[in-house]
Parts: C-alpha cells; structure tokens; sequence
C-alpha cells in the first residue's frame, strides 16, 4: 500500500551521512553558490591536445562557473587559455568551436585572434598586438601594452588532457588530483587522440550524472552489463577506493564480453590494461576517466543551470594506432557509449528521470545513499564521498542544507 | 544498368519499406528487406574535434542481434518516425545494382501528449541490389548533419 504524505515526509531511521535532502539538486541559490566555490576553484578538463595539433589551432570551452574560454597553440607549441572576451567592449574574440588563426580572418591578419567588432587584435599567448586608429582615438591614454586578454591557469598531463582553473591560486594539477589519476597511470602513457565527440544535454543536475558514474549499482539497468559483468566473480571483487579532494576509483576487473551475443572476444588492449579489462576513475567535481579496454571515454560534465547538465562525451585511442587498430577501439567505443550505444542512453535516461522526478523539490523529502557492502562495487561510497569534499567546499550539509529550516512550500 | 521509371520506382519502394518497417519497429520486415551482405554506418562530422566519426557500424548478423536484444534493454520508448526525400538514383555501368541518395528527416513525437519534434536531419546512400526478384538493401550509410540527440536512441536511424 502506498504511503501518506505525512508517512512520505517522515526520514529512515538511518545515519543522516546516507541520507540527502534532494534540494542540493534542485536550488538554484545552491546552484549559484557551486559555480563560485567549486567551479571556480577547480581544475577541469576543457579538451584534449589532439583536438588543437598544430600550432595556432584553436579550441572553446564553455566553462561551468559561466565563462568562456579559448585554448590557443602558439608557436612554442605551448597551449594558452584565456577569457574569450575582448576586454575593449566585451565581444566573444572565437565564435567557433575549434580552428586556427594561422591564416588571415576577415577582420584581421594571420595568427593573430582578432575581434570581428572592432579588430582589436592579440597574438596566441593573449598579447594586445594591435588596436586600430590607437593613438588617434585614445591619444596615450589606452595602450595596448595594457589590454592583453584575461589569461587562466593551464596544465596539459594524464594522457595529454588540457586542465584550466579559474583560481590563479589554485594548487598544482598533481596536488588537486590527490594521486587519483596516478593509480592508474600505467594507462596515460602513451600519447592518445581523440576520435569520438558527442553532447548530451539533459534536464538534470549535474551531480545526477556524476553520482551514475560514482555507482555501480545501477548496472541492473543494463542488460549488457548484466550478461558481461555482474554474472562473473571478479565483479563483486572490485572495489571503491577513495582520494583526498573528492575523487574515487573503481578497481578494475576482467568482462567476458563472450557472454554477450554478438560480442566477439576482445583481442586489443591498452596500455596498462590487457584486452577486455576495465579502469575508472571519477573526479570531482565532474569528471571520469573510464578505459574500457581497447577504448577510452572521457566525461565532463558542464551545469547549464541547477536543472540543466550539458556532457561531453570524448573517445579516444592511442596515437600510434594502426587504422585497423583505431577502426576496433571505435567500433567497440561506440557500440556501448555511442549516441546509439547499449549502455550510455540508458545511463542518460536515467539522470532524465531523476531530473523530472525531482523537478517539484517538494515531492522528493529525501534522498538515500545508504548501500555499505565494504566499499565494494554497490557501495555507495563514490557518491557519499563526493558530498563529504561538496559539503568542505559549500558549507551546507548535503543532509540538512538548511540547517532544520523549513521546506521550501511547507 | 539503365535507371528507369521502374527501376527506379523499385528503389524508392525498398528505401522507405525500410522506414516504415524500422518506424514501425517491425525489424524482422526490416532484415528481410536487407541482402547478406549488407553494411550498415552512421557517421558525421565533428565541428569540435574536425573529424569524421564513424557512430554505428553494423553488418548483417550485426544488425540483427542488437535488433533482437531491444526487447531486453531500457530505452526511450517514444516513438520516431523516418521522412525520406529521394534525391538521385544512379547505377554503375554493368552493374544490377543502384546507388541513392536521399535526405532524411527524423521526427519524434512524444507519448505523453503527442508533440512532434525533428529529432535529426541528414542523409541516407544506399545501394540496392536488383538483380532479383525483390531490391535488396547491400548498403546504408546515414550521414547525420545533426549530432544533439538527446540521451540518444538505441533504434538506427
């Protein structure tokens, strides 16, 4: 029989730590206060270096905390992010998703990011390199020595992925990472390249899609990964392991692709990895690395809003592939993770639904995260631990947000 | 061989069988429709990354067993529906056989209160053996200009 509303009101006697007040989903105030203290504080992946191979080539990243950024090659090779913002009248510089300046541009010369508005122009490390008529209209009182573009804090590492941080005062990559990626570092030795990229955009939080990817409970959603992974040993075996900062690893195992009808035996490894084993890692606030032997999927999941998550989904080989090698790790990539793959729309719909469910942030009094098998893969630990490094960052307790205080319509 | 009307009209017969068997979810009158051999490929373009992607290639046996496994898998239940515009018909000299190329139109209309929305635009080249009694699909490859699809779709297009 179904409950009351007083009955559906009334919390689990359970241990508030594994229970969540779903408006952490669905405020926006708390949205507003993520992008400042998280976003903005974090390292996040904005491309890969195969995605801008030469230099001048160019790539946009639409950052979480609301910023636009250009990621530019210069002639050192080395790779620059900046705000994509002329700082004359505040006009988008690149209106493309990649490219290169090597060339001339209708308003501008060659390698030069100049502005369509006015032509303002800068040189690939952000340099103001020209303003037109200087002199005639700001006499000596504008310089372009003075009017170089916003730069932010850049590192390239961990199979060639390109991180920004907004925070000029963040710490190092390798001190925010907390040696999460390090545990599977035998796998980002070699050079990789990009050969897959799709979005989602999905009416959710991104924390909803971020907790899919902390949790392996869900593969009972999955036929796929009930036939190749939960009906084998090794799979009850894996386990979470926990990193400073907010991230999680799951340890890898062996799938039995065999099992599954139409599944040729996987043949083709990765580095690190022999053929059909399987490696994660989840980073906070949104990332994860998922290396699903012969192929690699990359996450990044970028709020639009508190009820509004757009994805980027990247595959990626090695460099050194063969095509026929390349030809394996895409059919395999994308007969699983693809737009029309058998488990990534699933996933999908799933943070959708929540979404939705969740969209009245009155019918939902809580949520649970409560499975403790031993940290093992249906523990709910990835999800508990990302809410433990939120709550540091945020100041709200993801199980009581509002200290006690009334629901919103209540 | 020579396109004529008939021939061609044949060609655009099988072509939107196709669809509507695949509309209608009727994937057994789908493969009937398809040769052996036949290839199937969903690719486009990425403005972000500057290749072509290769989303879904299936042959025959392929094709079948992810059709057969639908039943089994969770998935977005509104229905689509597949709009085909022929655009040529062309054949190689000596050759039983055609090639086409159509552009393709995928709505999707809702359950819960029939809205229709353009779910995708691209383009279908087939090529058709007619060498039988029944034109046969050898080849699909739907060339997708749309690349947002939701949480995607486990249906081909």
């Amino acid at each position: 029989m179904a409950r009351t509303a007083e009955e559906w009101r009334q919390r689990p006697n359970l241990d508030p730590n594994l229970i969540v007040d779903p408006r952490i989903y669905t405020d926006p105030e708390i949205f507003r206060e993520e992008q400042e203290r998280i976003f903005d504080k974090s390292w996040l992946v904005a491309c890969h270096e195969s995605e801008m191979p030469e230099p001048y080539d160019f790539r946009t990243y639409q950052h979480p905390g609301g910023h636009n950024i250009i990621l530019v090659r210069d002639e050192n090779n080395n790779i620059n992010a900046m705000l994509n913002i002329c700082p004359h009248r505040g006009n988008l510089l690149i209106y493309e998703p990649s490219g290169s300046i090597k060339g001339a541009s209708p308003s501008g010369g060659p390698k030069r990011i100049t502005c369509l508005f006015h032509a303002w122009a800068f040189d690939a490390t952000g340099e103001c390199v020209d303003i037109p008529r200087c002199a005639e209209g700001y006499q000596d009182r504008v310089k372009k020595e003075d009017y170089g573009l916003r730069g932010v804090k850049v590192e390239v590492g961990y199979g060639g992925f390109v991180w920004v941080n907004m925070d000029e005062n963040a710490p190092t990559l390798k001190g925010w990472l907390g040696g999460s990626l390090d545990a599977i570092g035998d796998t980002l030795t070699e050079p990789l390249e990009v050969f897959h990229y799709h979005r989602a955009v999905i009416d959710g939080n991104y924390k909803m899609w971020h907790d899919t990817n902390s949790e392996f409970y869900h593969d009972y959603m999955h036929y796929h990964n009930r036939i190749t992974g939960m009906m084998h040993p090794g799979y009850w075996d894996r386990e979470y392991r926990t990193f400073e900062g907010g991230h999680a690893q799951v340890t890898d195992m062996q799938l039995k692709y065999e099992s599954f009808k139409g599944h040729e035996k996987r043949e083709l490894g990765w580095p690190g990895l022999g053929a059909g084993r399987w490696a994660l890692v989840d980073l906070f606030p949104g990332i994860t690395f998922n290396i699903r032997a012969p192929a690699m999927r990359l996450d990044t999941a970028i709020p639009l809003g508190h009820n509004k998550v757009l994805v980027e989904f990247r595959g990626l080989g090695l460099k050194s592939d063969t095509p026929e090698e390349r030809a394996i790790r895409i059919r395999d990539h994308n007969s699983i993770w693809g737009p029309f793959g058998r488990n990534l729309p699933e996933d999908l719909l799933g943070t959708y639904g929540q979404g939705r469910a969740l969209s009245d942030p009155t019918d939902a009094p809580y949520i649970l995260q409560a499975r403790l098998e031993g940290n093992k893969i249906h523990d709910e630990v990835g999800m508990r631990h990302f809410l433990e490094r939120w709550q540091e960052l945020v100041g709200r307790d993801p199980s009581d947000p509002y200290h006690n205080q009334p629901r919103a319509a209540e | 061989m020579k396109v004529t009307y008939e021939v061609e009209k044949a060609a655009r017969e099988v072509i939107s069988a196709s669809c509507d068997t695949m509309d209608q979810e009727d994937f057994g009158a789908y493969l009937a429709l398809c040769a052996p051999e036949f290839q199937y490929a969903i690719r486009v373009y990425s403005p972000e990354i500057r290749r072509d992607m290769t989303w879904l290639e299936k042959d025959y046996e392929h094709m079948k067993t992810l059709l057969d496994l639908l039943p089994k898998q969770n998935r977005d239940r509104n229905p689509i529906k597949r709009h085909i515009s022929v655009r040529e018909v062309t054949s190689a000299n000596g050759k039983d056989e055609v090639t086409v190329r159509s552009d393709l139109q995928v709505y999707r209309v809702l359950l819960d209160g029939g809205e229709a929305q353009v779910f995708a635009i691209g383009k279908y080249t087939d090529r058709i053996d007619m060498s039988g009694d029944e034109p046969k699909l050898l080849e699909r490859e739907v060339r997708l200009d749309s690349r947002s699809l939701g949480a995607g779709y486990h249906i081909p297009f």
